[in-house]
C-alpha cells in the first residue's frame, strides 16, 4: 500500500499523499523499532514439577519476567518442547506465570536448552523472534508400569494399617499444597487454583505400613529398564499406601523411610541408575 | 474487563469515516445514501453479531460495484468514479461478518479513501483528517493483533490502559517521522507516469470581458483567490492589475491586441517585491500589483499594458514574484496609432455624446478634460450599488441619467466611454482593488468580492494615468472603501493563516524548495562548524549530559521509596560481599540473612522485617541505623569469611 501510495505521490507531485506516505513509512519504522523492543529483556524461567515421568504428560511451569522500566510487553509466545502458549500483556517489571503440557520421552537427565519468544507485536504483518538460553535441567524419572503379580489388589489393611501423618491418596482431606507434577490430576483442587493463579492439589491422609526395599534387580521383568519401571510403580504405589520404602541399587542401599522428599531422592536414584 | 474486538470496531468505524467525510461532497447520490446507512446498520449488526451480509453476496455486489462505475474511468475523469467505488466498497465491508482480514481490508480502504480525497481537495482540513486516521488506524492496527491471537480476548481496564498507551507510541512517533520523510521523500519536476494524471478541467473564474448592463444585479462571493505575500501598503495603493481591456463594442468591452509599436516603459515609484500565491485558477492572466515591473517563477507572456498572461495551467500549487513600483507612471516611448483607444460604438445616445461634445469644446488638454469629467460624475450624485441595477440595451445612458446607481464597471465604463468621446484615449484596467492584511502571517487575502474595474487614461505627454471612478460615488466611502477593509474577526484571521501557512508548507513544497532546504542546512551546518569551538562544544555537552543524568536520577529517586532503596543497596552489597550463586527473586530477607550468618545482615533484616510486618513506615532512626548497618557493610567488604574454597 505505502508503495503504491508513494508512486502516486511521485507521479502526481501531490504533497498531500507525501504527506501521507510520509506517516505511513513513518509507522512502518516505528512499528519495526517496537516489535524489537517488544521481546527484548525477557528473563524466562522454567520451573519443573519435583515429578517428571518418563512419556507421561506433566506440566511445566513459565515464568515470564519483563525487565522493562517502562514498557509492557505484549502478546509474547513461547515455545517449549514444541508446546507454546501465548501471554497477552505483561506490565513493565513484572512477571506473567504460566503453565505448559510437556512430555520427556527416556528416564535420566534431560536438558532443555533454550525457548523460542515470538510476538507479532505491534501489528500482525511480521513475527519477530528470538530465542532465550535456559539451561534448565531435570532427572526424569521411570514410567511406573506394573509387572507381573502387581495387579493382585492390596488386601485392605494388610500390615496393620493405622493413621499416619503422612500424606496419602485414599484418605481424608488433610490440607491442600503447590501441585508439584507427580500427583494425580483428580487431586487438583480447580477452585482454589483459580483464585490462586497457581495449581494446588488436595492432600489427603495416609496410614503407615510394613516397610519394604525394592531391589530392581530382582523384580520380574525383561530388561533392566522394563524392572526400574516396575520398581517405580512398587515405590510409588507403596509411598501412596503410606509404606517406608527403601532401594537396593546393586551395593548400595537407600534405607526405607517415607515422605515426599524420601520419595523423590528414590525416584531420582532410579532414574539415573546405570548413566552416571 | 474489557473486550478488544469492541474497541477495534469502534477504530474500525472512526476511520471509516475520516477517510470518506473529506470524499463525501464528490460522492455521487447512491453512495452518498449508502455510505452512512451502511455504517449505521454495520454498527447495529456487529452489536447483536448476526445477519450480516454472507460473504458471496458481498463478492456479487462488489463487483456490481466496479461494473458500474469501473466503466466510467478515463483519462479525463479518473477520480470521480475510484471515489465512488471507495465508498461503496467500504459500506459492504462494513455490512458483513468482521473478520481479522476484512478488519485489514477495511482499514486499507479508508487509507485509500482519504488518499483519494488529495486528488479533489488540498484543503489544510486534510491534515487534521490525516492525523486522526494515522491514531485510529495504527491503534486498530496494535488491536487488530490481539484479536487475530483470540478473537474473544478481554483485558482489565489496567491492562487495556497500558496497552493503549504503549500503542499510542505508534501515531506520536509516526507522525513526528511524518514531517522528516515529508522533507526528504524523493521528488521530480515531471511525474513518473504522465497519462495516469487526470487532464486540467477548465474552471469558471475571472472573465477578460465587462459588459455592465447585462445583469440585473452581482453577488459578491467571499471566496479567496490570491494570497500576496508583502508588507503592509497603504489602501490607497492596493490596486491589484488583471487585464487591460482596450476593444469596445457596444457595451462590452473586451481584450484586444494592443496596438502595433506601442512601448511604455515605467518611471519612479517606490520598488516593492510580492510573491502572488494563487488559490484557484484564473484563465491564465496573472495578477499583479499596479504597476508591475516584472514578474518571475511562472513562465509568462509580458504585453506593453502590462498584463501578464501565462499559457501554462495555474493552481494552487503555484507561486510567483512580483516587482512593482508604487505610484509609479506608465509612460509611453513611441509614436503608435491610438485609434484603438478611442474607439466608441455608434450606439452612443445623444445625451452622453452631448456630455462629451462640451468636454471636447470648453476643456483644453486631457487632464482638464478628465477633471471636468469628474466633476461631471460628481454632480450626477451616482452612487455605488450592486443591486437594482441598469439593464437596458444602453447600460452607460440609463446609469448616468435614469437609474444613477451602479458598481465599478458602470462607472468605469461610462467614464471610459465619455473620456473617448472627449477625445482622450483610454482603457478598462481589471483586477482586484483592497484586500485584507493579515499582520500574523504577513500577507494580503483578496477575495472574489474585491474585484474591480478601473480606468487608465492616456495624457498628451505620453503618460497612462490612472482614474478610479468608483470613487466618484456619492456613497464610495461607506459602499467601495469601508466595503474593502478589514472584516475578518481575530479566529477567522488565524484559521486564515493557518491555511496559507498550510500552502506554503505543504501545498507548494516542490523539488526547488526541497533543494533550496538542503542547501540552506547545509551551509547552516557548514556555519555551525566554523563557529563553535571545542572547548564550547564539550562544556555544552556535559552540561546536557549532567541535566538528562540529573533527571533520570531524580525520577528513579522520585519513584522508588526510600525502604526500597535501602533493601536494594543492601542486597547489592550482599552479593559483592557474599557472592552468592543466586538469588531467588522470592526469598525473604531474613531468609537470606539466616543463610548469610552475618550479625549485620540479621540486625539488618530484623529492623526492615519489624516495620514490614506492621505494615508502617521506618522511623527516622530505623533508617540511621539500617543505614550504619550498609556502611559496615560496604567498609568490611573485602573481609569476606574464610569458606571451604579459601
Amino acid at each position: 500500500m505505502t508503495l503504491l501510495l508513494g508512486f502516486g505521490a511521485v507521479n502526481t507531485g501531490n504533497n498531500l499523499l507525501y504527506l501521507l506516505v510520509s506517516a505511513l513509512l513513518g509507522f512502518m519504522a516505528v512499528s519495526g523499532v517496537l516489535g524489537k523492543g517488544n521481546i527484548d529483556k525477557l528473563h524466562l524461567r522454567v520451573e519443573f514439577p519435583d515429578e517428571v515421568f518418563d512419556g507421561i504428560e506433566t506440566l511445566v511451569r513459565l515464568r515470564l519476567e519483563n525487565r522493562k522500566r517502562w514498557l509492557p510487553t505484549f502478546l509474547v509466545t513461547v515455545t517449549l518442547l514444541d508446546q507454546s502458549v501465548t501471554v497477552p500483556i505483561i506490565g513493565p517489571r513484572q512477571a506473567a506465570l504460566e503453565s505448559l503440557p510437556f512430555t520427556l520421552d527416556g528416564r535420566g537427565r534431560h536438558g532443555i536448552d533454550a525457548a523460542r519468544l515470538c510476538s507479532i507485536f505491534p501489528i500482525n504483518f511480521f513475527v519477530r523472534c528470538r530465542s532465550l538460553p535456559l539451561g534448565a535441567k531435570v532427572v526424569v524419572f521411570p514410567a511406573p508400569r506394573p509387572g507381573y503379580g502387581d495387579s493382585r489388589p492390596e488386601p485392605e489393611g494388610e500390615g496393620g494399617g493405622r493413621p499416619s501423618p503422612l500424606k496419602g491418596y485414599e484418605g481424608e482431606l488433610s490440607r491442600i499444597s503447590d501441585y508439584r507434577g507427580g500427583e494425580p490430576l483428580k487431586l487438583i483442587h480447580w477452585k482454589l487454583s483459580a483464585r490462586h493463579d497457581r495449581l494446588k492439589v488436595k492432600e489427603l491422609s495416609a496410614t503407615t505400613r510394613e516397610p519394604v526395599i525394592i531391589d530392581p534387580e530382582r523384580l520380574p521383568g525383561k530388561d533392566l529398564e522394563e524392572r526400574l519401571r516396575h520398581a517405580a510403580f512398587v515405590a510409588t504405589r507403596c509411598f501412596r499406601q503410606g509404606r517406608p520404602v527403601g532401594l537396593r541399587l546393586g551395593r548400595a542401599v537407600i534405607a526405607p523411610a517415607a515422605g515426599r522428599q524420601h520419595k523423590i531422592k528414590l525416584l531420582n536414584a532410579l532414574g539415573l541408575y546405570g548413566q552416571d | 474487563m474489557v473486550r478488544i474486538e469492541t474497541l477495534l470496531g469502534i477504530c474500525i468505524y472512526i476511520s471509516c469515516l475520516l477517510g470518506v467525510a473529506p470524499l463525501y461532497p464528490y460522492l455521487e447520490l447512491p453512495a452518498r445514501l449508502l455510505f452512512p446507512a451502511a455504517l449505521l446498520t454495520g454498527a447495529i449488526l456487529d452489536r447483536r453479531r448476526d445477519r450480516h451480509l454472507s460473504p458471496p453476496i458481498a463478492t456479487v455486489l462488489s463487483l456490481a460495484v466496479f461494473a458500474l462505475y469501473g466503466f466510467r474511468i478515463s483519462l479525463s475523469s479518473p477520480v470521480e468514479p475510484v471515489v465512488n467505488i471507495l465508498a461503496l466498497l467500504l459500506a459492504i465491508r462494513l455490512l458483513t461478518e468482521k473478520t481479522g482480514r476484512n478488519y485489514l481490508q477495511i482499514f486499507v480502504l479508508a487509507v485509500f479513501a482519504l488518499a483519494s480525497s488529495t486528488l479533489l481537495s488540498i484543503s489544510a482540513s486534510f491534515f487534521v483528517f490525516l492525523t486522526l486516521q494515522v491514531v485510529f488506524v495504527t491503534v486498530g492496527l496494535v488491536l487488530l493483533s490481539f484479536v487475530s491471537v483470540d478473537q474473544s480476548l478481554a483485558l482489565p481496564r489496567r491492562g487495556l490502559k497500558a496497552l493503549l498507551g504503549t500503542a499510542m507510541i505508534l501515531p506520536a512517533v509516526s507522525l513526528v517521522l511524518m514531517l522528516v520523510f515529508f522533507v526528504v521523500l524523493p521528488r521530480t519536476r515531471h511525474p513518473l507516469w504522465n497519462f495516469l494524471n487526470p487532464a486540467p478541467t477548465a474552471r469558471a473564474g475571472f472573465t477578460d470581458r465587462v459588459a455592465p448592463g447585462s445583469v440585473a444585479g452581482v453577488v459578491a462571493v467571499k471566496q479567496t483567490v490570491y494570497r500576496v505575500e508583502s508588507p503592509e501598503i497603504d489602501r490607497n495603493e492596493l490596486y491589484w492589475r488583471g487585464v487591460v481591456l482596450n476593444d469596445l463594442e457596444g457595451s462590452t468591452w473586451t481584450r484586444g491586441h494592443p496596438p502595433d509599436g506601442e512601448r511604455a516603459r515605467l518611471l519612479g515609484g517606490r520598488p516593492v517585491r510580492l510573491t502572488f500565491y494563487p488559490k484557484s485558477r484564473r484563465g491564465g492572466y496573472l495578477l499583479t500589483l499596479d504597476i508591475p515591473r516584472d514578474l518571475e517563477g511562472i513562465r509568462a507572456r509580458q504585453s506593453e499594458d502590462r498584463v501578464f498572461k501565462t499559457r501554462s495551467q495555474i493552481d494552487s500549487r503555484d507561486s510567483y514574484v512580483v516587482s512593482s513600483a508604487l505610484g509609479g507612471t506608465l509612460r509611453t516611448v513611441s509614436d503608435f496609432n491610438r485609434e484603438l483607444y478611442l474607439e466608441v460604438p455608434g450606439t452612443v445616445s445623444q445625451r452622453v455624446r452631448a456630455v462629451a461634445e462640451k468636454m471636447r469644446r470648453e476643456a483644453g488638454p486631457a487632464a482638464e478634460k478628465i477633471d471636468r469629467l469628474e466633476a461631471f460624475f460628481l454632480a450626477r450624485k451616482l452612487t455605488y450599488a450592486t443591486t437594482d441595477l441598469p439593464a437596458s440595451d444602453d447600460p452607460v445612458d440609463e446609469f448616468l441619467f435614469e437609474k444613477k446607481k451602479g458598481y465599478c464597471e458602470f462607472f468605469a465604463s461610462s467614464f471610459a466611454l465619455l473620456l473617448r468621446l472627449a477625445g482622450v484615449p483610454a482603457r478598462l484596467v481589471g483586477g482586484y482593488y483592497g484586500g485584507e492584511y493579515n499582520a500574523l502571517g504577513g500577507y494580503y487575502l483578496i477575495s472574489e468580492d474585491t474585484a474591480h474595474v478601473w480606468v487608465e487614461a492616456l495624457l498628451e505627454d505620453g503618460r497612462w494615468v490612472r482614474i478610479d471612478p468608483s470613487r466618484l460615488a456619492s456613497n464610495a466611502d461607506a459602499a467601495l472603501i469601508s466595503e474593502r477593509a478589514p472584516r475578518l474577526n481575530a479566529a477567522r484571521r488565524i484559521l486564515d493563516a493557518v491555511n496559507y501557512f498550510w500552502d506554503r508548507a505543504v501545498i507548494n513544497y516542490d523539488l526547488g524548495r526541497q533543494m533550496e532546504f538542503f542547501r540552506a542546512r547545509g551551509s547552516e551546518l557548514g556555519r555551525l562548524k566554523t563557529r563553535l569551538s571545542l572547548r564550547r562544544a564539550l562544556a555544552f555537552l556535559l552540561l546536557a549530559g549532567a541535566v538528562i543524568g540529573g533527571l533520570f536520577f531524580l525520577a528513579g529517586r522520585h519513584r522508588r521509596s526510600s525502604e526500597a532503596r535501602l533493601v536494594g543497596r543492601f542486597l547489592r552489597l550482599v552479593r559483592k560481599k557474599y557472592r552468592p550463586p543466586a538469588l531467588p527473586p522470592e526469598i525473604g530477607l531474613e531468609e537470606l540473612a539466616g543463610e548469610l550468618d552475618d550479625p549485620d545482615c540479621r540486625e539488618f533484616a530484623r529492623i526492615y522485617g519489624r516495620a514490614l510486618y506492621r505494615d508502617r513506615r521506618l522511623s527516622e532512626e530505623e533508617i540511621k541505623r539500617l543505614k550504619e548497618l550498609l556502611g559496615r557493610l560496604k567498609t568490611n567488604r573485602q573481609e569476606r569469611p574464610a569458606g571451604p574454597g579459601d
